[in-house]
């Protein structure tokens, strides 16, 4: 398969796992912005997204709203954002500083006069439960608006018991809601080999259980991933798991910017999420 | 002839075998490590151990090594722990390498930091050799590196006005913490997770503590009262690490490092507690040799050949990782990997032995 084929796949399903509206709506779109209560200008709405990632025609889906990076726009127009999990050089093509810089260059083109100012704090192959544990600190040293935490793959590869799991990551959604942090979740990866893999189902299922719980705003990478594996199968491609992995990687950073810029759109009162590609 | 099992080569085995557990995440006895307990962990008493150690360099107060061959013994010293370290990681790199191409599972490429040096080799090369890139539990010997690098200035100001030595050291601490220095890495954003600037510390700490003069001898003397004061800083830092007793970290005032727990700064409340643990522990060595006899011979033997020990230990778990992924752990696995480690950390500590036996 086309490697742009690949990617326009993935980002089929990361959009609408992500539950961003705007990765389904067309660029044109001017969707209704809650800050300042002003409508927002349809051209800072939505970040563009590079020709080969770029997927028309997706259903429409809900924004999870991000009322503390929305509220620090509106302040003041600087959004803070600690990124923990994985690290930013992981990927195809990382260039300087990472697929964080992407993000950060693209959330500042969508709002005009945005500041976005991201504290790379990312370990690649934390545990969920280092990762909890440092960002408590960094919380308190850096005062985000925002975490963006990839999260669940490497407490499966090392067997981190299910409940320690979910236990540690609701816990830690708490604490930072209770000092006005947003969170977004980056979903764990695709690996044909760990598609039956029981520890690794039940820390995906436990990730959702969490996210449909505490309703946060996740990147579904996995059934991107799944997609593109699925499509190979059927013949019109070959990729390998080190292909498909840094697929995986490679369109993130722009869905990221899109899913946040929807959150920062939606409204304050969740809607019931759409998740089309729930397994 | 090596030398005979004392506290403080026992005390730096045990170090060496903790760290070993605590660097196997999810295997059954990682719970039983004194981390689950206290504040400071391993990591601490073996740093703390190091700077103890440094004594034997710069000899007796009476006695004194003359200053030219303590420079060459700690540059000597350096490029050791310096190579050793390069040497460990490559055989991390290669071993996760290995274990994602026949597992046919990128994600292994990920572990402890590794990314980088798979989708970014260039940058990441240098920055491994310059140490601004570190794996996931291969930090502390870079750690190691630079405090030995420090070493000199430490002795120095040591060997003229002995009694600056730990003033200095507080203050380099102290305006570590104020304003958040720290060195960065590179090429992954981010800062080293041993702070040097802060752990350097626990190396002073344990240098001056190891004289037998000055403040070492001040402790010595009043040991006992020490230990009475120690054992509720003991039972306070028990009850933060089961309980959460530790106020919300963003209420705390500035400067926040001085009151937030954090291994990478090394944050007061960690050295207090560390500092009270070991005044509370430093009576139990007596009795462990006394009653359980083969133990102190076994870490003391795997502590005074600390080097070598830690760095098979180091590639040992990472072994252990690699298999608990294939085999998915479990009690009797564990069991297995645990007493093997500890075999071959023994083999290893003993071929070590015969080898300084023969240069003999």
């Amino acid at each position: 398969m086309r490697r742009a084929t690949r990617l326009g796949l993935a980002a089929v399903l990361i959009g609408l796992l992500a539950g961003s509206a705007s990765a389904q709506t067309p660029p044109q779109a001017k969707p209704k912005s809650q800050i300042s209560g002003q409508p927002a200008q349809p051209s800072q709405a939505v970040p563009t997204i590079s020709q080969e990632c770029r997927t028309p025609g997706l259903p429409r889906a809900h924004a999870v709203p991000l009322p503390n990076v929305a509220s620090a726009l509106k302040k003041n127009k600087v959004i803070s954002i600690i990124t923990i999990g994985a690290s930013s050089r992981a990927g195809r093509d990382v260039g300087a500083g990472g697929y964080y810089s992407v993000i950060e260059r693209m959330l500042e083109k969508s709002v005009k006069g945005l500041d976005v100012r991201i504290h790379d704090r990312g370990v690649s192959g934390e545990l969920a439960a280092d990762a909890a544990r440092r960002l408590m600190t960094e919380v308190a040293l850096i005062n985000p608006d925002l975490v963006l935490w990839q999260l669940g793959t490497h407490d499966a590869l090392q067997q981190v018991p299910v409940d320690e799991f979910k236990t540690t990551v609701g816990r830690t959604i708490d604490w930072l809601r209770e000092h006005k942090v947003d969170v977004v979740l980056v979903g764990m990866h695709y690996i044909k080999g760990l598609a039956k893999d029981a520890q690794y189902q039940a820390i995906r299922r436990a990730l959702n259980e969490i996210v449909a719980a505490k309703r946060v705003m996740r990147i579904g990478r996995y059934e991107a991933m799944r997609v593109i594996d699925h499509a190979n199968q059927a013949g019109v491609g070959e990729t390998d798991e080190f292909t498909l992995t840094e697929d995986g990687y490679s369109c993130l950073a722009e869905y990221v910017a899109r899913a946040l810029t929807s959150g920062l759109f939606a409204r304050n009162k969740p809607r019931p999420r759409v998740l089309p590609g729930k397994s | 002839m090596a030398r005979k099992a004392n506290a403080v080569d026992f005390w730096r085995g045990f170090a060496l075998v903790t760290i070993f557990i605590n660097h196997v995440p999810g295997i059954f006895y990682e719970q039983f490590t004194h981390r689950n307990i206290s504040l400071s962990d391993s990591a601490d008493l073996f740093v703390f151990l190091a700077g103890w150690s440094l004594r034997l360099i710069v000899g007796r107060p009476e006695d004194p090594t003359p200053l030219g061959r303590v420079m060459f013994r700690l540059g000597n010293r350096i490029l050791t722990i310096y190579v050793a370290h390069i040497a460990i990681i490559m055989i991390a790199i290669a071993m996760l390498a290995s274990a994602a191409v026949l597992l046919d599972n990128p994600l292994l490429l990920e572990w402890h930091n590794a990314a980088a040096v798979f989708y970014d080799p260039v940058n990441a090369h240098i920055g491994l050799v310059l140490l601004t890139h570190q794996l996931g539990y291969f930090d502390i010997l870079p750690l190691y590196v630079v405090l030995m690098a420090l070493a000199p200035i430490f002795l120095l100001v040591h060997r003229f006005a002995p009694n600056w030595l730990l003033p200095v050291s507080l203050a380099l601490y102290f305006t570590t913490l104020v304003f958040r220095l720290s060195l960065p890495t590179w090429p992954t954003n981010g800062t080293w997770f041993f702070n040097p600037l802060a752990w350097q510390i626990y190396f002073v700490l344990g240098f001056t503590l190891a004289r037998e003069r000055g403040m070492g001898g001040w402790v010595r003397r009043h040991i006992f009262w020490l230990r009475l004061a120690a054992i509720p800083i003991v039972v306070y830092g028990l009850l933060v690490v089961q309980l959460h007793w530790w106020p919300d970290p963003t209420k705390v005032p500035e400067p926040k490092l001085l009151f937030l727990l954090s291994k990478t700064y090394a944050t007061p409340l960690r050295v207090i507690q560390f500092l009270a643990l070991i005044t509370v522990m430093s009576m139990a060595y007596p009795y462990i040799e006394r009653w359980i006899g083969l133990i102190p011979g076994y870490l003391s033997r795997l502590g005074r050949n600390s080097l070598y020990v830690f760095c098979v230990g180091s590639v040992l778990s990472l072994g252990c990782q690699i298999l608990r992924y294939i085999y998915k752990g479990g009690f009797l696995l564990d069991t297995a990997f645990l007493l093997a480690a500890l075999a071959i950390l023994w083999l290893t500590a003993w071929l070590a032995d015969k080898r300084e036996d023969r240069k003999k």
